[in-house]
């Protein structure tokens, strides 16, 4: 964004909000599920959008794809405004951007085989007919490390790895500018995992798309995101560079996410520090007015009652790309620690 | 030598079914002792659900087990069914990965606690119900009478989670087998059980089963790790030794395979070609043969038996090394 080229997405002010109940008794009861979230993505940058389970990730990927209507603020795609476009009007928009689901086994139509699924976003979009069709399905399913002879294939004789690198091969047959990949592994085995993550990195390597890389795993988005954002109950509440984020968190929530994630390695994992989270995510029907995270913050009496109050909004506290969330994080003072970061896991050092 | 409280020998589980059958488990050792957790990990289809089933006599009528399971000095593989339930929730009860589907949904918490405390302590409704208040608040469920009156769709992931191994201690088991107690659960309330099971194993002196795909809850939580691949045991160590010095070339491959934290700078993730064999029949060969980058002809021919290669420290290959 630096080199003051275009962003691939601009999302200003998103807010997505479904009604729930028509009944009489629940009229009018609506769950917030996000919330005012603005990001935008860079050409060639991957953005990890992090957060547990209910925090509106997913639907914030599924409203820039347009599979969702959003309630409020706009989406840029490419400099051009699709928040609201047709279906019809969306149309040659949906080549700049493609999503590869969480699950491989719901996502390929079963009565297609896996050359006719790859080759679907081609056919429609008129790019290519017979055996250039043919040609560029051989070469996708090769780029994505899939025998040939396997798009005669139907998607029910494929593993799950495979399955996800066909979901890949048909997202990225139309060579969109933006992939929205939405939890692409969290199906998968760990050694498969692997083998599809290091073919995301090196695909985006190869071909220069942005990527908005939606999961739970830290880890997962450290390996393969340059930027990462930290959802919580539908917003963002810290945005950094990988290694910045990683290295210094600072809102409370990100430092607790990050000491409860798990490390492979029994002698780290077991003499790290760790905040335990008090109670649940709270309902987003009636999300906490204030700070969102003011229910499960063990800052709370620190600021309180302005935590209650006042919502914090999201600035850059470094003047370099660190956005935070929070009443306790300011420009020119240090963010409070919950836990001291263990040296081996803290990346570059401290300025 | 210490006493063993579980001891496992030789259990085969295979499953008729109409397309054939299927080798899920293949002479399978195991050995548990007081307070000790022992973490089996292994992807998905590798035995380490069915190991843990088979044990309690939970497997489908389908399921054909052999070997020999022997408990506190009782066998348990082909005892009655009148001995087996009195075994069951008493002396080894189960936490499953799914706290959903675990509670009814139609009655209260209260009464599916009260219920497996009556089921095995001859009490008045009474006194059960004070036993359910107290080990509510022993898992650490925060004003646990007004949970005793409410629904399980009520309750967040976590705290049926919770729930779940409240009544699972209601009899003070010696042994807790605990089946993916946090796959379906956030990273920040994961943290919250696994806390909860140390202390379990810590206060009561229960000793644990933990069952597990992912190796950052055994590196946490277990004292001795299983690797189990293909229905069959493929290292076993202490945790420590284990991460420290794998043998196994699958173990590595795992270990390789996870991103952890510093991962950007790690490089890339180390890949396990192939997938996992399908079990419908025993090779008679090394199961790992056709993904294993140290397999020779001897991989193709024979099957590997465990042998100790370090102190403590047994691992089924050919050509066992940290390399």
């Amino acid at each position: 964004m630096s080199d003051g080229s275009q962003p691939v997405l601009e999302v200003e002010g998103l807010v997505k909000h479904f009604t729930i109940g028509r009944g009489v008794a629940n009229s009018g009861r609506v769950v917030h599920a996000v919330d005012g979230v603005s990001f935008s993505i860079a050409p060639g940058e991957v953005l990890g959008l992090v957060g547990e389970s209910g925090s509106g990730k997913t639907t914030v990927g599924y409203c820039v794809n347009r599979l969702y209507e959003p309630t409020a603020g706009t989406i840029r795609l490419d400099g051009a405004d699709i928040t609201h476009l047709s279906r019809r009007g969306l149309r040659p928009h949906r080549r700049r951007m493609h999503i590869v689901f969480q699950d491989p086994y719901s996502s390929l139509n079963p009565r297609m085989t896996c050359g006719q699924i790859v080759g679907e976003p081609i056919r429609l979009h008129g790019l290519a007919r017979r055996s250039a069709l043919e040609g560029r399905v051989v070469e996708l399913f090769d780029s994505v490390g899939l025998r040939p002879e396997l798009r005669f294939r139907y998607p029910h004789e494929l593993s799950g790895g495979q399955r996800q690198r066909v979901g890949l091969a048909r997202a990225l047959s139309v060579n969109p500018s933006l992939l929205i990949a939405d939890e692409p592994v969290s199906a998968l085995d760990v050694s498969v995992q692997a083998s599809v993550l290091n073919l995301m990195r090196d695909l985006r390597s190869e071909l220069g798309f942005s990527c908005l890389f939606i999961s739970h795993d830290l880890a997962t988005v450290e390996y393969l995101c340059d930027r990462v954002a930290v959802m919580y109950l539908g917003k963002i509440v810290e945005v950094a560079p990988r290694e910045e984020l990683f290295a210094r968190p600072k809102h409370p929530y990100t430092q607790a996410l990050l000491s409860a994630a798990l490390e492979p390695d029994p002698d780290l994992q077991r003499t790290r520090s760790r905040v335990v989270l008090e109670g649940d995510i709270p309902s987003p029907i009636e999300p906490p007015s204030g700070c969102r995270f003011r229910t499960r913050c063990p800052l709370e009496h620190e600021s309180a009652p302005r935590s209650t109050d006042e919502e914090p909004p999201l600035v850059d506290v470094t003047g370099r790309g660190h956005l935070v969330a929070c009443h306790l994080v300011r420009r020119g003072s240090e963010a409070p620690r919950l836990v001291e970061p263990s040296p081996e896991l803290a990346g570059a050092p401290d300025r | 030598m210490t006493e063993t409280l579980l001891d496992v020998r030789d259990l085969s589980v295979r499953f008729d079914t109409d397309d054939g059958a299927v080798h899920a488990v293949d002479r399978m050792s195991l050995t548990l002792e007081p307070r000790q957790v022992l973490g089996i990990v292994g992807e998905s289809g590798c035995g380490k659900s069915v190991t843990a089933l088979s044990i309690l006599g939970l497997l489908p009528k389908t399921a054909t087990v052999t070997g020999s399971v022997n408990f506190d000095g009782t066998e348990l593989l082909g005892a009655s069914k009148s001995h087996l339930r009195k075994v069951r929730g008493r002396q080894i009860s189960f936490v499953f990965q799914e706290p959903m589907t675990s509670l009814n949904p139609v009655f209260r918490i209260g009464r599916q606690v009260d219920e497996v405390i009556q089921e095995h302590m001859n009490v008045s409704k009474r006194e059960a119900r004070a036993r359910a208040l107290e080990l509510l608040d022993l898992v650490h469920i925060p004003d646990p009478a007004r949970r005793l009156d409410e629904y399980p769709h009520q309750l967040s992931g976590g705290m049926r989670q919770r729930v779940m191994i409240a009544m699972a201690l209601a009899c003070d088991p010696k042994i807790l087998i605990a089946d993916e107690p946090t796959t379906a659960l956030d990273v920040t309330i994961q943290a919250g059980i696994l806390d909860l099971l140390r202390e379990v194993r810590e206060r009561l002196g229960t000793a644990i089963v933990l069952i597990t795909h992912n190796l950052g809850v055994v590196a946490d939580l277990a004292d001795r790790v299983v690797v189990m691949y293909a229905g069959r045991k493929a290292e076993e160590a202490p945790v420590h030794e284990l991460f420290a010095h794998p043998q196994h070339p699958y173990t590595i491959g795992l270990l390789g395979a996870v991103p952890r934290a510093g991962a950007a700078r790690n490089g890339r993730l180390q890949e396990i070609p192939g997938r996992v064999p399908s079990l419908a029949e025993l090779p008679g060969h090394c199961a790992f043969a056709d993904r294993c980058p140290r397999a020779d002809e001897q991989s193709w021919s024979e099957v590997p038996e465990l042998r100790e290669v370090r102190r403590d420290h047994a691992v089924a290959c050919f050509h066992p090394g940290e390399q």
